[in-house]
């Protein structure tokens, strides 16, 4: 059977901005990384205005247009808010619209943030859209080196973070990462061997793999304080939490595609 | 023949068990139920913020235990929450964990008042929750066990893998009823094993819900009392599950080939 093709993983994007990040594969400005926020409705976590700015493209889903109303000028206290209002304004709201303050869909709008104005549906979540524009809209050529950047798709309603998670599932060939203040979540597909490249400044050290949907019959790590070794995941029984990375790069490979998760530090 | 295997089919769905759930245990005890010993559950609290409701949930338990660094948070924000600033009103029955996040000077008051300090720093195996969960089923007679009910805060949110983790304690210990609760929801494992009729309470839960195939798919699974209902429908990760759906029911009925998570959102609750 042929070596599965390997995918290579990093979080530069979280390095401070005195540290332009590298594209992980130290390719040529072609191959040149781009990336999208899309917002949710929580509150935005502390290096929110950092991303914000590294992205070509930042869409709100409704009400997550509130939290970046709301929440920039107080993630950047220094500053005129009203200056930062204008700096950090999204490109596109897209939803039902019945979260969003009616005053603030009208102060993006003015400015000329697209309001795109979606009907609920229950096939598809508020991220599931989003994602759906911003593939149909890449910032750059195409979509092969676009990084998706979420941010509130955890925590809060269960429900909605079910739903954020099965977006990873349904989306497995979009490179779309969920971030809170605690974590950063991604999928790494069956289809592929994984290298994940460890920020040890702004990640870690605290790790895990997790069966979300399927069991695993047979997982494979390296770099782990814990490996894997053919092991078998499930949920009733083992799944890889509170593990520890070690090593600046470490591999996964799985008949059963996996969620990578792994513990942010306080001061990033 | 066809009459054979509808037969069959008749019998299986008849032996299926139903298990009923209710959220009784949220209300205010004047407005619980009669018959159902509501008050009958065991508190587990562990080191996230506590939710608003705590208070309540607190006063009207069977027995409350700390896991490690809940102990903290049992410290620190009860006091605010009801304006009683008499620590000594607030013990909990068993502290238990690792022990390596409970602050020192807590535990000793907690020992000094009383508390049974179970500490198992031996066994690095297994979460703070996984641990407690194993202590309270093994406390219980046998003939309790059915009666049994664990709320446990603080399970959601923080740190991905603690939450996945506390997840798995559901699916571990199957046979118990265990229910995570967060200032926006609740969530339980529906086994496969029983036809589930759960009676919504509305002053205090939904209307949204959800339900999820988080261990393994289910090629069929059909509800009632739900805004979209299902019917003999396959759902799994990649594809469709059951979000932000609607109780339009007092009473909701689900039964499935695949374990399944419910979900739902809470309010009201102070």
């Amino acid at each position: 059977m042929p070596p599965l093709p390997t995918m290579t993983h990093s979080s530069s994007f979280l390095l401070p901005s005195s540290s332009p990040p590298a594209p992980p594969t130290g390719a040529d400005a072609e191959n040149a990384v781009s990336y999208a926020v899309v917002v949710l409705n929580q509150r935005l976590p502390r290096f929110a205005p950092l991303l914000w700015t590294r992205a070509r493209l930042r869409v709100c889903a409704d009400g997550g247009a509130n939290r970046v109303f709301d929440g920039m000028p107080d993630l950047l206290p220094g500053e005129d808010p009203d200056e930062v209002r204008v700096r950090y304004k999204p490109d596109a709201i897209e939803g039902d619209m019945d979260s969003v303050r009616p005053e603030v869909k009208e102060y993006y709008s003015s400015l000329g943030t697209q309001i795109i104005d979606d009907s609920p549906d229950q096939d598809t979540t508020d991220l599931n859209k989003c994602i759906s524009f911003i593939t149909r809209n890449p910032p750059g050529p195409d979509n092969s080196n676009l990084f998706i950047l979420v941010l509130g798709a955890l925590g809060g309603r269960f429900d909605h973070e079910m739903g954020n998670i099965n977006v990873l599932h349904r989306f497995s060939n979009t490179r779309i990462i969920l971030l809170s203040d605690d974590s950063s979540i991604f999928l790494l597909p069956k289809t592929h061997s994984h290298e994940i490249h460890i920020e040890r400044s702004v990640e870690g050290p605290h790790c895990g793999l997790i069966p979300m949907g399927a069991p695993s019959s047979s997982s494979t790590t390296t770099g782990l304080r814990w490996n894997l070794d053919n092991t078998s995941m499930n949920f009733g029984g083992l799944l890889s939490t509170s593990n520890i990375v070690e090593e600046e790069i470490v591999t996964v490979t799985s008949d059963s595609d996996l969620i990578w998760t792994i513990s942010l530090r306080k001061h990033t | 023949d066809y009459l054979q295997e509808d037969k069959m089919l008749w019998r299986t769905i008849r032996s299926m068990e139903v298990m009923a759930h209710s959220s009784s245990f949220l209300l205010p005890k004047l407005h619980q139920p009669a018959k159902t010993p509501a008050n009958n559950y065991t508190l587990v609290v562990l080191n996230q913020q506590l939710p608003r409701f705590m208070p309540r949930l607190w006063a009207q338990a069977k027995m409350r235990i700390c896991a490690d660094g809940g102990a903290n948070r049992i410290f620190d924000e009860m006091s605010q929450m009801t304006n009683d600033l008499d620590r000594n009103r607030y013990i909990p029955e068993i502290v238990e964990g690792d022990m390596d996040s409970i602050r020192p000077e807590v535990k000793r008051f907690y020992s000094s008042q009383g508390s049974k300090i179970s500490d198992k720093s031996h066994n690095q195996e297994t979460t703070d929750l996984h641990k407690c969960i194993s202590s309270i089923r093994h406390r219980t007679p046998d003939h309790e066990k059915a009666n049994l009910c664990v709320l446990v805060t603080g399970a959601l949110g923080g740190r991905f893998d603690h939450e996945a983790a506390n997840i798995n304690v559901l699916y571990v210990f199957s046979d118990m009823r265990i229910v995570l609760l967060s200032d926006d929801c609740l969530i339980q494992l529906l086994p496969k094993t029983h036809h589930h009729e759960i009676y919504i309470e509305s002053s205090v839960e939904g209307p949204h819900c959800g339900i999820f195939p988080i261990g393994a798919p289910s090629t069929s699974t059909t509800t009632t009392g739900l805004k979209w209902n299902l019917s003999d429908a396959e759902m799994r990760f990649g594809s469709m599950i059951s979000t932000s759906n609607i109780v339009d029911s007092d009473k909701v009925t689900v039964q499935s080939d695949a374990d399944l998570l419910w979900t739902i959102s809470l309010r009201n609750l102070t």
